[in-house]
């Protein structure tokens, strides 16, 4: 065959045409970058004191009967041990305290279009069963984490808010929910915290243990609806167990709001004891036991961090 | 198709991108013999081809294996070899396989007889680059690989992926005498990439350490890939995907992955005791490791030695957060304030005081750093956190890596 030339360009044999295009593509005159993509992108002493405070516990405990809420009960009716030592409960309030309802709600990227309709759609029905002595508040997060209306008695400012609200980058949710619990903690009023998050933290500074951490020392009570997705809620899950709250998982979007004005009035039918603990040491976790003494079922937080408050 | 400059998007890189990957498996199997057939255009037996005859009958007609020996010795740059002029086989290549075949030659002469090779995996290099997202081909994924998309989270798509990194590495792995300077800047300029576009690929780092056990580039790039595949995002996708029968994802668990990091940022530090963001990083790991003394004395020394800004506001967060796991608040404190006036419009310091001060039962002090974090600028692009960055952040001088690689090739006479 050495003698049967044929010219290269006549040559049509698909088996062997891709290895000599790919010679050819080799060929180079000049070395440019044009491709190339920039990434985006003293020892001091410890010097605290501890107050000597002696502060009351306050629990949120859902009381049912038959998946139906209890209601009537007293201080009397409730068995309380702190550490396994039977405390003496000092009030008991249902449907009296207060609101501060927060919505901790995810405005990442995966929340646009009617998602996002519903989603405000969800919070305005919140806001719409709440009493003129709640509070509501609304903290958005993206990566960015938001106050976008703070604590008020004014349920349209914070309707207002939420309207104009865009879902836009990636996902903080520890230091969104971080920040919700932290804003509903005060002193007066029951703290409600309702999270929605249709994906996973992708951007957030704090771990879940810390997260876990503040919500043990806190009295918020978490609700929390998540998306269904292929990865679990772990976070959520963990975080509404650890406050009695609850973890709805839905599979769309459509209900949204059902599922918020439910978050509600569950929270509405649950009891608030409080009681000044006695024969247990102030710091540390204290591990709860909460039961009435009627036949029902009662869900309580497991228990609450107590740390020695410090001072400068 | 007659030329392909590398880095550039080019008509030569928009030809190549289109072919199947079943295309692309053929041309890796001419590719091996072509290589072959390079180092002896006359060679009798040719063991790619026998190796992949064992799936399918020998691939060429006697014609066409002339046709590839005539096209090794211009690949080569071999034409006025003995052998080559036998086959007559400059008078059988058009224009552009001459100036191939110069070029080749020229390199040879300059004791480099991988023109070829080096060229061609800057090609697929280039290819598989210059796409957004690897495309899909054809839906059977055969032997290659899956890439799973996540956005926000979320896994959005999986995808066959083209075999250009795979054709590429095997070209540079038939260099002789073995890989040099050139493929080791080719690994660090193009998993830089990778990791700055967040396309990881276990496979090619890898592969790299393979040839380049010492390299201390290459191991901190490692260490990056595993610190990041440890990332709870990463690791809650890389469970949940769900994958087609016999695929797996190339991701390990978290506590395997922080292993293998530290153990790669600690071989970087071998390497060089210099390198201070691998130091950085290898605190961090340590801290997830819940080595918090060993994470604490790694991070002092960085927080000691960092020069940039986006560094030193790392080092701050972390050695921090190593100060408050060892209990000395104020110190932390004291640190978090430091990355908070290095970049004020940081979200991360404030959250970080806020989560400080609620540990120490402090809820008002809590309240109020949380605070901090709402007056910062409501608009994200207002805000300006490294922190959501970190896990590009090594890969921020990814351009010179490329320029670097660039310089080895001259350019050459018109």
């Amino acid at each position: 065959m050495h003698g049967a030339v044929q010219p290269a360009r006549d040559f049509a044999d698909s088996r062997i045409v891709a290895a000599e295009q790919w010679l050819k593509a080799l060929l180079h005159h000049t070395m440019v970058t044009a491709l190339l993509v920039t990434a985006t992108v003293g020892v001091r002493t410890q010097d605290v004191t501890f107050s000597s405070r002696i502060e009351a516990v306050r629990v949120d405990v859902l009381v049912t009967d038959n998946g139906r809420p209890l209601r009537g009960l007293g201080p009397a009716d409730f068995e309380i041990r702190d550490n396994g030592v039977l405390q003496h409960v000092d009030l008991v309030s249902f449907d009296q305290v207060p609101l501060n309802a927060i919505l901790a709600l995810d405005m990442s990227d995966s929340v646009a279009g009617e998602r996002l309709d519903r989603l405000r759609a969800a919070g305005s029905a919140v806001l719409a069963g709440l009493q003129p002595a709640d509070q509501s508040a609304l903290v958005t997060f993206s990566h960015v984490v938001r106050l976008a209306a703070k604590l008020t008695h004014d349920a349209g400012v914070v309707r207002a808010a939420l309207s104009s609200a865009a879902g836009m980058g990636n996902t903080a949710l520890l230091d969104g929910t971080y920040a919700g619990i932290t804003v509903g903690a005060t002193d007066a009023g029951r703290e409600l915290l309702i999270v929605f998050s249709d994906g996973i933290d992708t951007s957030s500074w704090l771990t879940a243990d810390k997260v876990l951490d503040a919500a043990r020392r806190s009295d918020v009570v978490v609700y929390a609806v998540s998306v269904r997705s292929p990865t679990r809620p772990d976070f959520l899950r963990d975080l509404t167990a650890l406050t009695s709250g609850r973890l709805f998982e839905v599979e769309r979007t459509e209900n949204l709001d059902t599922v918020f004005v439910s978050i509600l009035e569950e929270f509405r039918h649950r009891y608030l004891v409080s009681y000044t603990p006695h024969g247990v040491s102030r710091e540390g976790w204290h591990k709860l036991d909460v039961r009435v003494k009627q036949k029902a079922v009662t869900r309580a937080r497991p228990g609450y961090l107590s740390a020695p408050s410090a001072a400068k | 198709m007659l030329s392909h400059q590398p880095g550039q998007k080019d008509d030569a890189v928009n030809e190549v991108a289109v072919w199947s990957n079943s295309d692309l498996r053929t041309l890796g199997a001419d590719q091996r013999i072509l290589v072959e057939l390079m180092r002896d255009p006359a060679a009798r037996q040719i063991k790619a081809a026998a190796r992949r005859s064992t799936r399918s009958s020998f691939p060429y007609t006697s014609w066409q294996l002339r046709r590839m020996r005539v096209l090794a010795c211009a690949a080569g740059g071999l034409l006025s070899r003995r052998d080559c002029r036998d086959l007559t086989a400059s008078d059988e290549i058009d224009v552009p396989l001459s100036r191939l075949a110069q070029l080749a030659a020229q390199s040879e002469e300059r004791g480099d007889g991988n023109y070829v090779l080096r060229r061609g995996a800057l090609l697929h290099g280039d290819v598989a680059m210059s796409t957004e997202f690897p495309r899909a081909a054809e839906p059977d994924a055969g032997d290659g690989q899956l890439r799973i998309a996540v956005e926000d989270g979320r896994e959005t798509s999986l995808r066959v992926t083209a075999v250009h990194w795979e054709l590429a590495r095997t070209l540079l792995d038939a260099m002789r005498p073995g890989p040099d300077e050139m493929v080791r800047r080719w690994y660090v300029a193009t998993s830089g990439w990778m990791q700055g576009r967040e396309q990881h690929d276990t496979v090619h780092l890898r592969h790299a350490r393979q040839l380049f056990p010492d390299d201390r580039d290459i191991l901190f790039l490692s260490g990056c890939q595993q610190e990041i595949y440890a990332s709870p995002m990463v690791q809650a996708v890389a469970r949940a995907a769900v994958l087609p029968a016999g695929f797996h994802v190339d991701v390990p668990q978290q506590g395997p992955a922080l292993a293998d990091a530290e153990l790669f940022f600690r071989h970087a530090l071998d390497a060089d005791p210099g390198l201070v963001e691998g130091r950085l990083r290898l605190g961090h790991v340590l801290l997830l490791r819940g080595k918090v003394q060993e994470a604490a004395d790694a991070l002092r020394e960085a927080a000691r030695t960092a020069d940039e800004p986006q560094l030193r506001y790392f080092a701050a967060l972390f050695l921090g957060t190593a100060e408050e796991e060892l209990g000395h608040f104020d110190i932390a404190r004291d640190l978090y304030e430091r990355a908070a006036a290095l970049y004020p419009r940081a979200q991360a310091p404030y959250v970080a005081l806020s989560a400080l001060s609620s540990r120490r039962g402090d809820r008002a002090g809590a309240r109020n750093e949380v605070q901090r974090v709402f007056e910062l600028p409501a608009a994200p692009a207002q805000r300006d956190d490294p922190w959501w960055d970190y896990a590009i952040f090594q890969v921020r001088n990814v351009d010179a890596l490329f320029k670097r690689l660039y310089e080895l090739f001259p350019v050459p006479e018109p």
